[in-house]
């Protein structure tokens, strides 16, 4: 190890020991706002436990039973106390525990957003690089039109498009509706997952590729690499030597943000196919004012925000080339 | 995602890069699991309804969302229950039998019953569900029903024998055990393993999810026709009718009115229209201004052009009601009251005499079953004629809840034979008398019905009653709705019910 | 990822340069045709928005020229009236969150230290809900006003545009003629409205667009999700969510709103893509 790798390591852990604990902060702060968000929504859970049948005496019964007459302070030290003790509470709606609620989803929610990441990584640092280079050719203006489209539909449009194209009207490809059996492992449904994973890939690649292209072209075009042209360097070392270490990091910030977006902004297509992810797990939670499992379905995103913003940051402090710039 | 496999892909070439990743998408086509959704079709129904978390395996404790109901309708019987006509037959019951002035009725049990666990099912088992349905410390969606039963009072005669002794006569007994939330449960009873007697039992069971079942092979009478029975939760219509479409499921609940064109174009679908007892009322609560003053009333049931309503709320799925609950169903038959009609010029009038022309008023409703919006904006639309502003509010289902009950002026839906329908919707205290009626000669005459034990007389008094909601009454029944299900083609034992729906008697469907 | 600063010289000339490009004109072009169909559509409309016409979901015919939606109205004329809501709501939510943004990334930029460190992290908390859940929350607690829509999709876009703002000031406050003009004690608020914002404006420019199509999308997938401007309101969003089960039977009422809310989107699109090549940067950033 050198001197200067050594260095560098001590202000990675320096760095990264100040930003966990800022992230730590921060989710502290974060989850008191999700309770008091929470707390205050607007609606009888009582009376939705119980239906419109329900007698003002069985509300009183079954609001007793929920604890729900106690301050909102005291409910929110009770609430972080059990939830550093792992305990996520019970569900207000189905008296199980959130975790058996949630864990599946966020599994299957995870297991969806990584799977098209895997697809759409790749497939966006190829577009990327080849549209870059041969830019303002027809393939460069064919997809970039394309992706312009593809970014302006709302996402639920697209979703539609597509059951409409593979299955229901046009082709009968996959099935339109990702009825998961909860019995099997979700790896071996892969059919079911077609739809939301080919929507979600669509989205990823349209932005992304766009981005690692805007980076090559800029990389294109600096000093150094039109010297290296000068000096005679071959265009493919160029691109590898030069133009693909400064894309890639841009490229896995915006990876990251996208995942972790991904992961709580799924919402809509989860919604559009029937997915059972934490995206409808929070949406039917809220729409039932459980309580529970809203406050920790939103704490699991503004986690898994946090988390992936620190590795993407890592990661690119890692791959960011000695004396070029870096972060700011 | 790890960038080491990007830089990894990033040393071979690009073009063999693009080719490799192509690949990649393209594969997900040719899966093994692609085609698995369709290989057991012919053993095992798969029907789609609509649910959520709080799903429960508890006939009594529920919430009463769809899944529920086929559910427990499938794993547990009633006493007696729905035939497709809206008339009452008899399921576990043998036979019921009043004493002279229907004070006391004499329940005796059909031979031969067993509970999926194979023991004999019996009157110490009707006993603990009529106590369990009635019990105070867990309420539950019947026990309003039979509200008239004190649990003290059922005693077992013999082991298929019981005696309920009754405060005040009443009729209409064998009747009410018809109800969906009046399921009988063996002695200790544990929703967490559920037993019961009906023609399926139960395998899994997934809250929000999806449920299993399989034919119960000792049914008290004829078994299942398929082996397995898989209930998947879906909630959102267009979901449900593309998982018909895609051949993922075989029977689904939910069809919006506007949308059944769409399976009626499919040859490969059929569209089942159950001609319902479901009304949507709008109500108008009585005892606050401006509902309060009977012409007012009767003004806004004189705005309704009810022929448009049905045509457009409901797609034409349904039939003109008349201000009066219940369509006109068995045993009692059609009303003999005139029908109303649209008159723009009388409703004004009668205004005008309240003193309250171009009254501006909000309506709310909810997005709960089909119609329940539509019918609203249809309405809010008619009044314009009249100079009344209707401000249509659609307000989430948890708010429209939380205030269930208390709005002045808002949608409903009911769906029911006429007099549970009156016990829970026109009666002082009735969980659903969202129109505050409280009419001291309606009160009698239902009194004098439910101790009429002879159908014929008591239908007597039935349409005395309605002359009465005709005339005062606090709800807009405008129509009644159809219920609407689709299913694939090929699928055999389906008929429309008026009460029930063929979604409560799998046992009965089949692949052709 | 730093942009160069260099290269930029004023406001004017930004957008003027900038529409040269004949991406970014065009882009301008859609924007104002849907504006202007919005604007003058309810005028050419033949039937009110909540006009019964005819039965749900009948075709195309002489007296509805684009069919009827799924409670027999007319969906030409709701399709005229649908836009005003959008339109409004996503400027009004684009403008709200350039200007939360734009502040917050200056002051982060020009005062730095704790400032910098309360202001930026207060966007990583705010980034930490995504738009939807962030949205879906708040109307949920406080009933779907479209005021509330415009507050929440503006605040919502806010961060985004903050971190942007400060990476391109940072550059600028570092100049001479800013800190002299520090120096002499010109008021912060002078300076960096007349010296910081004017030196900034080309990222800015391709974020409005970015912006723009943002809460197009948002706003119209809340609507989708029932969460939006409520019926009978004649909104674009709103209409696909009522049809958008009868796509195969009368596909007008969903496609004509799409068309409307993807041209808008495109447009924005194009304009933020043609401001970047024309100012020298390529793409913007999320």
């Amino acid at each position: 190890m050198t001197n200067a790798s050594r260095a560098a390591s001590r202000t990675i852990r320096g760095w990264l020991v100040r930003r966990s604990a800022l992230a730590i902060l921060m989710l502290l702060i974060v989850s008191f706002l999700i309770f008091c968000a929470t707390q205050a929504l607007p609606g009888d859970v009582a009376l939705i436990v119980l239906g419109k049948e329900a007698s003002a005496d069985q509300v009183q019964m079954v609001r007793q039973q929920l604890n729900l007459d106690q301050p909102v302070l005291v409910q929110y030290l009770r609430w972080l106390t059990a939830l550093l003790q792992g305990d996520f509470g019970t569900s207000l709606v189905s008296r199980v525990p959130v975790t058996d609620i949630l864990l599946p989803r966020i599994m299957n929610s995870f297991f969806i957003v990584t799977l098209s990441m895997a697809v759409a990584v790749p497939v966006s640092l190829a577009l990327g690089v080849l549209t870059a280079t041969r830019k303002d050719g027809l393939a460069d203006r064919t997809i970039m039109a394309g992706s312009i489209m593809v970014n302006a539909l709302p996402e639920f449009v697209l979703g539609l498009f597509l059951v409409l194209l593979l299955s229901t009207s046009v082709f009968h490809v996959f099935p339109a509706v990702s009825l998961l059996s909860p019995g099997k492992p979700i790896w071996t449904q892969t059919d079911r997952l077609a739809m939301p994973v080919i929507t979600l890939i669509l989205l990823q690649v349209t932005y992304l590729y766009r981005l690692v292209r805007g980076t090559v072209i800029d990389v294109l075009q600096t000093e150094y690499v039109q010297f290296a042209a000068l000096k005679g360097m071959s265009p493919r070392r160029i691109l590898f030597r030069h133009v693909l270490p400064n894309a890639l990091v841009p490229a896995i910030q915006a990876a990251g943000t996208i995942f972790a977006f991904s992961v709580g902004g799924v919402v809509v297509i989860e919604y559009v196919f029937g997915f059972p992810g934490l995206g409808t797990a929070l949406a039917d939670a809220v729409g039932m004012r459980d309580i529970p499992v809203v406050q920790a379905a939103v704490l699991v995103i503004s986690v898994t925000f946090f988390v992936v913003n620190i590795i993407t940051d890592i990661v690119s402090f890692m791959l960011t080339p000695p004396g070029r710039g870096g972060r700011n | 995602m790890s960038d080491k496999r990007t830089i990894e892909y990033l040393t071979t070439t690009r073009r063999n890069f693009l080719l490799g990743t192509t690949g990649a998408v393209l594969s997900l086509g040719v899966l093994p699991g692609s085609l698995a959704f369709a290989a057991d079709d012919a053993v095992t129904l798969r029907v789609a309804a609509t649910g959520s978390n709080a799903d429960s395996l508890d006939p009594h404790r529920t919430q009463g969302q769809i899944t529920d109901i086929v559910r427990f309708m499938n794993i547990y019987d009633g006493l007696s229950e729905y035939n497709p006509d809206a008339s009452v037959g008899l399921s576990l019951a043998e036979s019921f039998t009043p004493n002279a002035d229907s004070t006391e009725w004499t329940l005796k049990l059909k031979a031969g019953i067993k509970t999926h666990d194979g023991k004999d099912f019996g009157a110490d088992d009707i006993i603990f569900s009529v106590k369990r349905i009635l019990d105070k410390e867990h309420p539950t969606k019947g026990s309003a029903l039979i509200s008239f039963i004190d649990p003290a009072n059922v005693t077992k005669v013999d082991a298929a024998t019981v005696l309920f002794k009754l405060k005040d006569p009443y009729g209409p007994f064998p009747d009410v055990w018809a109800n969906r939330y009046l399921r009988m449960v063996p002695v200790g009873f544990d929703p967490a393993k559920p037993v019961g007697t009906g023609a399926f039992k139960y395998v899994s069971f997934t809250p929000g999810r999806e449920s299993v079942f399989e034919r119960f092979d000792d049914y008290f009478r004829e078994k299942a026709k398929v082996k397995t029975l898989q209930i998947v939760n879906i909630s959102d219509a267009a979901a449900s009718i593309n998982a018909l479409r895609g051949g993922q499921v075989d029977m689904a609940y939910k069809i919006p009115f506007a949308e059944a064109r769409i399976i009626v174009a499919d040859q490969a679908m059929k569209l089942l229209n159950n001609p319902s007892a479901m009304a949507i009322p709008i109500y108008m609560r009585t005892d606050v201004e401006p509902f309060k003053d009977v012409r007012v009333r009767q003004a806004f049931r004189l705005i309704a052009n009810r022929e448009q309503m049905v045509k457009v709320a409901l797609a034409g799925y349904g039939a003109v009601g008349n201000d009066v609950q219940g369509r006109s169903i068995a045993p009692c038959g059609p009303t003999p009251i005139e029908q109303r009609k649209q008159d723009i010029a009388q409703a004004r009038k009668l205004l005008d005499e309240a003193g309250k022309a171009g009254l501006t008023i909000d309506l709310v409703t909810v997005n709960g079953t089909s119609g329940m919006v539509e019918c609203a904006q249809v309405f809010a639309e008619q009044a314009k004629a009249a100079g009344v502003t209707i401000n249509v509010k659609v307000t989430e289902e948890a708010a429209y809840l939380a205030n269930y009950g208390n709005w002045t002026f808002g949608v409903d839906f009911l769906s029911d034979a006429y007099l549970p329908v009156v016990a829970r919707s026109l009666l002082p205290g009735g969980t659903f008398n969202t129109s505050h009626w409280n009419d001291a000669d309606f009160n009698a005459l239902y009194k004098k019905a439910v101790s009429i034990s002879n159908v014929d007389q008591r239908c007597d008094v039935i349409h005395d009653m309605q002359k009465a909601e005709y005339e005062r009454g606090g709800n807009i029944i405008w129509g009644f709705a159809n219920t609407l299900n689709a299913y694939k083609a090929g699928l055999a034992g389906i008929e429309p019910y008026v009460v029930d729906s063929p979604f409560y008697h799998l046992r009965k469907v089949s692949f052709a | 990822m730093t942009p160069s600063l260099s290269r930029r010289t004023g406001s004017q000339s930004a957008l003027v340069r900038g529409l040269r490009n004949s991406r970014s004109l065009i882009g301008l072009g859609m924007i104002g045709a849907i504006i202007a169909l919005a604007i003058v559509g309810p005028a050419l409309a033949p039937y009110s928005p909540s006009e019964l016409v005819g039965v749900p979901y009948d075709i195309p015919n002489p007296d509805t020229l684009l069919g009827t939606d799924s409670l027999g109205r007319d969906v030409l004329s709701r399709f005229l009236y649908g836009g005003r809501n959008l339109v409004w709501m996503a400027i009004a939510a684009t403008t709200l969150g350039l200007s939360i943004g734009i502040a917050i990334g200056m002051a982060s930029a020009y005062f730095k230290g704790m400032t910098d460190e309360i202001l930026m992290r207060l966007v990583d908390i705010q980034l930490a809900f995504p738009s939807v859940v962030f949205a879906l929350l708040f109307v949920t607690m406080l009933g779907p006003s479209p005021l509330l829509l415009v507050i929440l999709v503006g605040v919502s876009q806010a961060p985004s545009v903050a971190r942007i703002t400060r990476g391109a000031a940072l550059g600028v406050v570092e100049r001479d003629y800013v800190q002299w003009a520090r120096a002499v004690g010109i008021p912060t608020r002078r300076i960096l409205m007349s010296e910081v914002l004017p030196n900034i404006t080309s990222p800015l420019l391709v974020e409005l667009g970015l912006r723009l199509m943002w809460s197009i999308s948002l706003l119209a997938g809340l609507s989708f999700l029932g969460y939006g401007i409520q019926p009978p309101n004649a909104d674009w969003g709103l209409m696909v969510n009522e049809s958008r089960n009868a796509l195969t039977i009368q596909p007008w009422a969903v496609l004509a709103p799409i068309l409307a809310i993807a041209t808008l989107s495109i447009g924005g699109n194009m304009f933020a893509e043609g401001m970047s090549r024309a100012i020298g940067r390529t793409e913007g950033t999320k």
